[in-house]
């Protein structure tokens, strides 16, 4: 027998008290870690939203709300631009591609994204890796319908599978209104990416602009009452211009004409444009050919004479938001590192209990000759035995704790916790934790070992 | 051969009060000598100067090869491991080991199977036999009584053949048949193994077991 054996004896003789002291140690260590991993992981996979994007432009509206509605489709857009003011910036000499995006509609309950079929080359997540199509694949440019990994799961689509948009989308599901007449089959699927483009729908631009002007045609916006306008917007939680009316697919063709000069109407400066290029856009993506320039281009951007723009670079302002967290962010650690503390001293004062009543332990391993050494090797053996055991537990905890809530954070926000192994940061956070209880094993085990050394053996029991 | 060797000793626990005051005191080799006194006159403060756990400077404290009285912890520690065995009055037991985990615990601290014995547990089964134990060796030793705890007490004192048995009052929880079967045991044992006892109580019935008698009073100028 040696004192690693006496040890594990002596904390199972004591189960109940062993236990519960290595429970308040897991408690804490898996909030500390929970707090850190959250942290850390929440901040990988929201920088992993986007990759490759120089920068996004909106009409004129907050940079983080810019962010938000264009990556996370948190939020809308206030004002739409038109997808001629696009293909503009993509003729300028600085410019690779843009992709425009259309936001507003929604399937059940996942948004709906209006793009170009290059978008998927264009686009890229997690520090420049491409979205892949697990199945499927787009057949036609101006009609498809891409789903994200998430949403076909959820919504248990398979390839050719009918997708009915709806006008806007609310959160129950259910859009205010169905674009009935045009459905579209589910061209392809993507693979899942642990980022916001899981629980997306992608349709081709035309799709939308063709729904959208099916509804604008019927009705006449001038003719509706101004109490019935403000109703409309009363009720609508999407901030699209275009009023939405139950649609009538009669006069398609006079419809279409009709929507063209009404649009021609608002953009004046876009009439020399093709007509087919006028339609309202939430956004476009910009991928420049050199980096460097994209500080220069969001100024002239941002300065735009002829529409009130807002260009971001979206890993500035992710930076800029994650400041902003990060009160929240170091209140949640300061809470860990109390919880530890509390931790500590529940383990400490059962350990200094623990040592008190076993005066008479210690009195028997003397007279057998146990140096004061071995004895407290003995005692500060114990509290790391705990601490061990109460840190392992902790991990566990936490492993299990991420596997339930993980889930529920993907369908939320689309953001995926990363499982890993603890970082360097969070082994420091161990070894500190190890290091206070081994010291709250020694204060307990030298008050008992000096009680023992006074009175010799003598101890009155 | 002297195994126990005081001269001029002092001990107190606080200052001005002094406990022992021993002009000389020895004991020989293989020699069982019962040292008896009143509650109360320093028979346990004796046994742990002796057993070098509480340590004084003042003259000399020969045990064995070792002069106590200017040796460290460290080495009197080692010389009790070594050579001494220890019984208390009660509660000897550590409650989470089973008997032969209990008795074979010297082993832990330096004092190996003696050389008779191929190997601890054979030393351990052969003085679990002497002391009549036998049948629990594997029992945790909250199953004993008191009587059978203190025979598991005296199995691991003679554990590894030490030179010294140190045994305080081991016999003033049991009852009075058992006591002399305790004793009877204990000093047939030491004898084979050819070691000294110091036997300590206030219980003078017991004396006559023993080769020497000595009143502590008599010898402590302390206070008396
Ligand atoms: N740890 C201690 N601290 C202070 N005084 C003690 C201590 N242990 C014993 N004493 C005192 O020393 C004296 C002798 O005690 P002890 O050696 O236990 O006597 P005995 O074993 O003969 O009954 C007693 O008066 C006792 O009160
Ligand atoms: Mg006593």
């Amino acid at each position: 027998m040696n004192l690693f054996t006496l040890a594990s004896k002596s904390l199972l003789h004591r189960k109940f008290v062993t236990l519960m002291t290595a429970l308040s140690i897991s408690l804490s260590v898996a909030l500390l870690l929970g707090v850190e991993r959250l942290r850390t992981s929440g901040k990988d996979s929201f920088g992993g939203a986007i990759s490759q994007v120089d920068l996004i432009v909106g009409s004129r509206t907050g940079s983080v709300s810019l962010l938000l509605f264009s990556v996370f489709r948190i939020g809308s857009p206030s004002q739409n631009l038109d997808l001629s003011t696009a293909d503009k910036f993509s003729k300028h000499e600085a410019v690779n591609w843009v992709e425009p995006f259309s936001l507003g509609d929604g399937f059940q309950s996942f948004p709906v994204v209006g793009v170009r079929s290059t978008f998927f080359q264009h686009f890229k997540i997690q520090s420049g890796k491409d979205l892949i199509f697990s199945q499927g694949t787009i057949e036609q440019p101006t009609k498809f319908a891409v789903i994200g990994s998430n949403v076909a799961e959820t919504l248990k689509l398979k390839l050719g599978d009918p997708i009915v948009l709806a006008h806007g989308h609310s959160e129950d599901g259910d859009g205010f209104e169905k674009h009935e007449a045009h459905p579209l089959a589910v061209s392809a699927i993507l693979d899942s990416t642990g980022t916001p483009v899981d629980r997306a729908v992608w349709v081709s631009l035309d799709s939308i602009e063709q729904m959208h002007s099916d509804i604008e045609i019927t009705t006449d916006r001038a003719s509706l009452s101004q109490t019935e306008k403000d109703k409309i917007s009363n009720d609508d939680t999407h901030e699209k211009e275009n009023p939405h009316e139950p649609e009538d697919s009669d006069n398609e063709d006079e419809a279409h004409e009709h929507e063209h000069e009404h649009k021609h109407e608002h953009n004046a400066d876009s009439a020399d444009e093709l007509t087919e290029t006028s339609q309202p856009v939430s956004g476009f993506f910009v991928g420049l050919k050199e980096r460097a320039t994209a500080l220069h281009l969001m100024r002239e951007i941002n300065e735009y004479k002829d529409e009130p723009l807002t260009a971001i670079m979206p890993a500035v302002v992710m930076h800029e938001l994650w400041r902003t967290l990060a009160v929240g962010e170091n209140a949640m650690s300061l809470v860990a590192a109390m919880v530890a503390v509390v931790g500590i001293i529940g383990m400490w004062v059962s350990l200094h209990i623990l040592a008190s009543t076993r005066s008479r332990e210690i009195a028997i391993l003397r007279a057998i000759g146990a140096n004061p050494r071995s004895i407290f090797a003995l005692l500060t053996g114990e509290a790391l035995l705990i601490c061990v055991i109460g840190i392992f537990g902790g991990i566990a905890m936490l492993q299990i704790g991420l596997q339930v809530i993980s889930p529920l954070i993907v369908r939320k926000y689309g953001l995926t916790l990363q499982l890993t192994l603890p970082t360097t940061y969070e082994y420091l956070y161990l070894l500190g934790l190890i290091f206070f209880s081994i010291v709250a094993g020694m204060l307990p085990a030298i008050i008992a070992i000096r009680g023992a050394l006074k009175s010799g053996l003598t101890t009155k029991f | 051969m002297t195994v126990i060797h005081l001269k001029d000793i002092e001990y107190s626990y606080k200052a001005n009060t002094p406990i022992l005051d021993i002009e000389e005191f020895k004991i020989e080799a293989d020699d069982s000598t019962f040292l008896f006194g009143p509650s109360g006159c320093g028979k346990s403060t004796l046994l742990g100067l002796i057993a070098g756990i509480l340590k004084t400077s003042k003259g000399e404290l020969q045990i064995l090869d070792t002069n106590f009285a200017n040796a460290t912890a460290i080495e009197r520690d080692r010389v009790r491991a070594k050579y001494i065995g220890y019984i208390f009055q009660a509660f000897n037991l550590v409650p989470y080991l089973s008997v032969e985990e209990n008795v074979a615990l010297p082993a832990m601290f330096g004092r190996t199977h003696s050389l008779k014995f191929s190997d601890d547990s054979e030393e351990v089964r052969y003085l679990c036999d002497a002391l009549g134990i036998s049948q629990f060796m594997a029992n945790p030793v909250s199953e004993l009584s008191i009587g059978q705890q203190q025979r598991v007490a005296a199995a691991r004192a003679l554990f590894g053949s030490p030179k010294i048995i140190l045994a305080d009052e081991p016999t003033s929880a049991l009852d009075t048949d058992s006591r002399s079967d305790f004793i009877k045991l204990l000093l047939d044992v030491a004898k084979s193994a050819q070691l000294s006892i110091l036997f300590v109580s206030h219980d003078l019935s017991l004396a006559s077991h023993f080769c020497h008698q000595v009143s502590l009073r008599s010898i402590n100028r302390a206070r008396q």
